[in-house]
């Protein structure tokens, strides 16, 4: 009996397993079919001229003034035509958005279109490629886009993704500081001036720093842009190296650790909720704590810019101008979209792209603009008149390094995080943490082949 | 003799006493953050009492969002998913426990075998389910894929297996049926474990925060979990607001704290009442 019990349970259990092995299975491609049989439906509307509009969502994971901003983007273009209505759909964060977008590929409900990127997916054919698409919109103009952010975009030599829009990080500093002192922002050229410049700003009381000088921002980001401006890179030529232990890392990296740990003339906030550490090092330049700090392109829209000024990431001496990160926020278009939405959905990103959209959004987020021609455009010429912080982003991405595509999926980027805590909290010396990170990244590396 | 075990007996309560406001001092300290100014909030040394307390903070962040919406979309999805729960896992903890059928101890099996798998490995085709069922970014949808809980089962099952089987062979012998042995005898015998059901049941939906996200879209089924974290990142300017962001969370923590001081009495009481059964 017992036995008769035992054997039984075992295969109901197993049945059961199969049974929901099997409806995994089957759901996807059922709900293939529907999700297609539900895209030929705006097909036949659209087909006539002046049918009912296209009606396709947007998903995005932007906040605040940026969420406010792409609001009111969409509306401008619903009511700009009849063809194409964009629903927004807001989410948590980019994340999440990754999140959202993974069940819906599974469940084969997916939005047109989604700002959120990912190669890998892109090679497994989740993502639409654009390129007949692109050639479908008569006045796109492929030449006019800042080349290194479409660049970011191709996957094996195809256009999957388009950039929204761009970021580098710059430098913010207190206008009243730097007179206090007598330092002229135009004059530094390079980190050691703006070394020397923050031990001049800096003020401390019985040993204890009560002005910071500068301060970078969290994270391993300022301190890679450094060591790429120095002549540094992350990967050997060939790509089967990782040279992040050279003397070009080492020594940049070293110069943060000393400013920060034995100079004091640098600090860094760390930890906390979200994009704590990030506001906290604005407060200390907006409050006076701090004469300026390495922040975000799309910090501008936050700053009071009749306090602080903007200034391009110096270089090195002997090593020429900067050479750090510009990379772009890109949107792409789910495979799985009926053609019809595919089609809406480039109308949507041709709209967003357009000279006059993008020097909109450059306006008032602080973000790149994704054209050349933003430059020109009249509403973006009289805004960086009187400000002309806007234009700094724009020009240091003229000599920008393009992102690092890291080929173990995260690993080597992980490796530079954990050194960057160490150099920045821990005041471990650059060369210990930066040859244990090189090991990590390395092992990693190999085991791609 | 008697004065040492006073002394202990005093020693014992400054103790919890202690251990009490350990607990509280969080809710205090979101409280009364929801009063500072951001300033104060990060001075230091910390003021226990806001110099002014500013009440319009609390005003202020239950305008900047629909609150009032995302805590009626949560209240109204957790207290269905409590009934709901408490109605099938009765039903199932019932058959389980005072029913003889076939098979039955490879039912029991089945359910816990159920308990391993881990929730995070049943999104996906959860997501798949409810799709296929037109559920998703709906009410119907947040209520009934969270509407069978095996933990509520056992819970509940744990409850029914104290009560004697005597009582229910009496209700056979009088001709009652199932249903009417389990909600007239078993049922309110057992209220304190559903009083527990229900409380836990329902601090768990009100925190839920990921799944009702992954299957909604809609911003008015936002629920009060998604909904803080929106205010967070947009109201609250990623966390630069902090007086509003506690003023937020306290008033959303609210309804719990109402739920535990309702159910308090019952669920301190629930030892008793399961002893009582089987003397009765």
């Amino acid at each position: 009996m017992n036995v008769f019990k035992k054997v039984s349970a075992v295969s109901l259990i197993a049945g059961l397993s199969v049974l929901t092995a099997c409806g995994g299975n089957a759901a996807p491609g059922n709900a293939a079919t529907a999700g297609g049989a539900a895209s030929e439906v705006p097909v036949a509307n659209a087909a006539p001229a002046g049918g009912a509009p296209v009606t396709i969502e947007f998903w995005y994971g932007l906040g605040g003034k940026l969420g406010e901003n792409m609001e009111s983007l969409i509306q401008k273009f619903n009511a700009s035509q009849q063809e194409v209505v964009v629903k927004g759909i807001v989410q948590g964060d980019y994340t999440e958005t990754e999140q959202k977008l993974q069940a819906a590929i599974a469940a084969g409900q997916v939005p047109a279109v989604v700002l959120s990127s990912n190669i890998a997916w892109a090679r497994k054919g989740y993502y639409a490629p654009m390129d007949e698409l692109i050639a479908g919109q008569p006045d796109f103009n492929k030449e006019d886009f800042v080349q290194t952010f479409l660049n970011q975009g191709q996957v094996d030599g195809k256009q999957y993704f388009l950039p929204m829009y761009g970021s580098t990080q710059v430098m913010y500093y207190r206008k009243d500081a730097f007179a206090k002192s007598g330092i002229d922002a135009s004059q530094i050229k390079t980190w050691e001036d703006l070394a020397a410049a923050a031990k001049k700003m800096t003020v401390s009381e019985g040993g204890k720093t009560t002005f910071y000088g500068w301060e970078p921002m969290w994270g391993s980001g300022n301190m890679i842009d450094a060591a790429l401006s120095k002549g540094g890179s992350i990967l050997s030529e060939d790509g089967t190296k990782v040279t992040i232990d050279s003397p070009e890392w080492i020594d940049t990296w070293e110069f943060f650790r000393k400013a920060i740990h034995e100079d004091k003339t640098m600090r860094i906030h760390s930890g906390g909720q979200g994009w704590e550490y990030w506001y906290k090092t604005i407060d200390d330049v907006m409050k006076g704590q701090a004469a300026g700090y390495t922040g975000s392109s799309g910090d501008q829209g936050d700053l009071d810019f009749s306090v602080v000024s903007a200034m391009e990431q110096p270089g090195w001496a002997g090593a020429g101008e900067g050479k750090p990160v510009a990379g772009a926020s890109m949107a792409g278009i789910p495979a799985q979209a009926g053609d019809a939405e595919k089609q809406a959905a480039m109308k949507w990103l041709t709209y967003f792209t357009s000279s006059e959209n993008t020097a909109f959004w450059s306006i008032n987020t602080g973000y790149i603009s994704v054209r050349q021609s933003a430059l020109q455009d009249p509403a973006f010429v009289a805004f960086s008149e009187s400000n002309p912080q806007i234009k700094i982003p724009l020009q240091q991405a003229a000599h920008a390094s393009a992102p690092f595509q890291d080929p173990t999926g995260g690993k080597i980027n992980d490796a530079l995080k954990i050194a960057a805590d160490k150099v920045q909290i821990e005041n471990i010396p650059a060369a210990e943490a930066l040859k244990e990170a090189q090991q990590t990244a390395q092992a990693a590396l190999d085991k791609l082949k | 003799m008697p004065i040492f075990s006073r002394i202990s007996g005093l020693v014992h309560q400054i103790f919890f006493a202690a251990l009490a406001l350990l607990m509280a001092f969080p809710f205090y300290w979101m409280v009364t953050s929801a009063l500072k100014t951001n300033d104060e909030i990060w001075r230091s040394p910390p003021t226990l009492w806001p110099e002014v307390p500013l009440w319009g903070n609390f005003a202020a962040a239950w305008n900047e969002a629909p609150f009032a919406r995302y805590m009626g979309n949560s209240i109204f999805v957790a207290v269905s998913i409590v009934l709901l729960q408490s109605i099938n896992s009765g039903m199932m903890a019932y058959a389980l426990t005072h029913m003889k059928f076939r098979l039955k101890g490879v039912f029991a099996g089945v359910i816990l075998f159920g308990y391993m798998v881990p929730a995070t490995a049943v999104y996906l085709p959860g997501y798949l389910v409810l799709s296929e069922l037109h559920l998703l970014n709906s009410y119907a949808g947040l209520i009934l894929s969270n509407c069978v809980s095996i933990f509520s089962i056992f819970l509940i099952r744990q409850a029914f297996l104290q009560v004697s089987h005597e009582l229910v062979e009496a209700g056979e012998v009088d001709g009652a049926s199932h249903m009417r042995i389990l909600w007239t005898i078993l049922v309110p015998v057992t209220r304190s474990s559903f009083a527990v059901l229900a409380l836990i049941t329902f601090i768990d939906q009100y925190n839920n925060y990921f799944w009702p996200m992954l299957i909604t879209k809609d911003p008015s089924l936002q629920l009060v979990s998604a909904g803080l974290r929106s205010f967070f990142v947009e109201g609250g300017a990623y966390g630069l607001k902090w007086p509003l962001i506690m003023a937020a969370s306290a008033f959303t923590i609210a309804p719990l704290l109402l739920v535990f001081l309702l159910a308090q009495k019952t669920i301190m009481q629930s030892v008793n009442m399961t002893a009582g059964s089987s003397k009765g």
